[in-house]
């Protein structure tokens, strides 16, 4: 009786301490989730890191896909008076600019990315708005001219400028881009390019240029009348010379 | 003494033709010249023709 009593309380004793030790076991398991779940916060952070280069796919504003040249020819002196001149402005478009970007450093050829810019003639109507703001000075026309801008085509602007009188003149050519999108109707103005002019205006010591004209053509009848009398002796002298150059 | 004064004559005359035929072609050539020009190219690229990004 005792021998069956003491084995059945050493059974109860493991069978207890079998409990303590399997509810030990269903606890660690809590702390092991902590362990791995170390090395799965760089994952995050790699996540993270690599959201920011996803706004790279957001949406590229359309641009012309041409380099264009624009060339400003204008009188940087002229005369004052009745006389007028021409300023040009011509917005074409730069064959040799379509190029690829590329680059060389240290024998390792880079070669510029070439990025999907959407093509602002296929989305918009695009119209090139010039002025010339020129005080002081008679400018046709005076306000701003407008041109349609078409794939691969070249807008050119002329203006017809006369000074008064005498002194620097000082002015803008203004160039700013119209551009209507074609499905919303909604407007867009880009100003492309502002360049500042000087043109002196002078005269002939006072005289203008009507005078000075009339002056020069009246000056050399006036002049051949007085020196015609004297053309026998001019050739004279001359032949005389040549032939004593002869003896 | 007259063919002094007559040679004294003929050279006055021959240097006012002189001076005004020279000022009469300089009047001209100021009044005719072509004005000189200036030429500005810049070139644009195709960034400076973009839509402001919203």
């Amino acid at each position: 009786m005792k021998i069956s009593a003491f084995l059945l309380r050493n059974v109860f004793i493991v069978f207890v301490l079998s409990l303590v030790l399997a509810g030990v076991g269903c606890a660690t398991p809590g702390g092991l989730p902590q362990e791995a779940a170390a090395p799965a916060a760089p994952d995050a952070e790699a996540t993270s890191a690599v959201s920011p280069t996803q706004p790279a796919e957001a949406p590229v504003p359309p641009a012309i896909p041409e380099t264009r040249r624009l060339t400003l020819e204008f009188p940087s002196r002229m005369r004052a008076g009745v006389e007028s001149d021409v300023v040009r402005l011509t917005l074409e478009v730069d064959d040799l600019g379509n190029i690829t970007p590329t680059a060389q450093i240290e024998g390792n050829l880079v070669v510029g990315e070439t990025i999907e810019i959407p093509d602002l003639y296929d989305t918009h109507n695009i119209t090139v708005e010039a002025r010339l703001d020129l005080a002081g000075m008679q400018v046709q026309p005076a306000e701003a001219v407008y041109e349609p801008l078409k794939r691969g085509q070249s807008a050119t602007f002329y203006w017809s400028i006369r000074p008064q009188e005498t002194g620097l003149y000082r002015g803008t050519v203004w160039l700013h881009l119209n551009l209507m999108n074609k499905s919303t109707g909604e407007e867009d103005r880009i100003a492309v390019s502002a360049q500042i002019i000087e043109i002196e205006a002078v005269d002939f010591f006072g005289l203008s240029v009507n005078l000075a004209r009339a002056s020069g053509v009246v000056g050399s009848v006036v002049g051949g009348v007085i020196g015609f009398p004297f053309i026998e002796d001019i050739l004279r002298f001359l032949f005389k010379r040549k032939s004593n150059k002869r003896r | 003494m007259g063919g002094g004064k007559s040679q004294m004559k003929k050279r006055i005359r021959l240097f006012l033709a002189i001076l005004i035929l020279s000022i009469s072609i300089a009047l001209l050539v100021w009044g005719y010249a072509p004005n000189p020009r200036e030429i500005r190219v810049q070139p644009i690229a195709p960034a400076e023709m973009q839509l402001p990004a919203p």
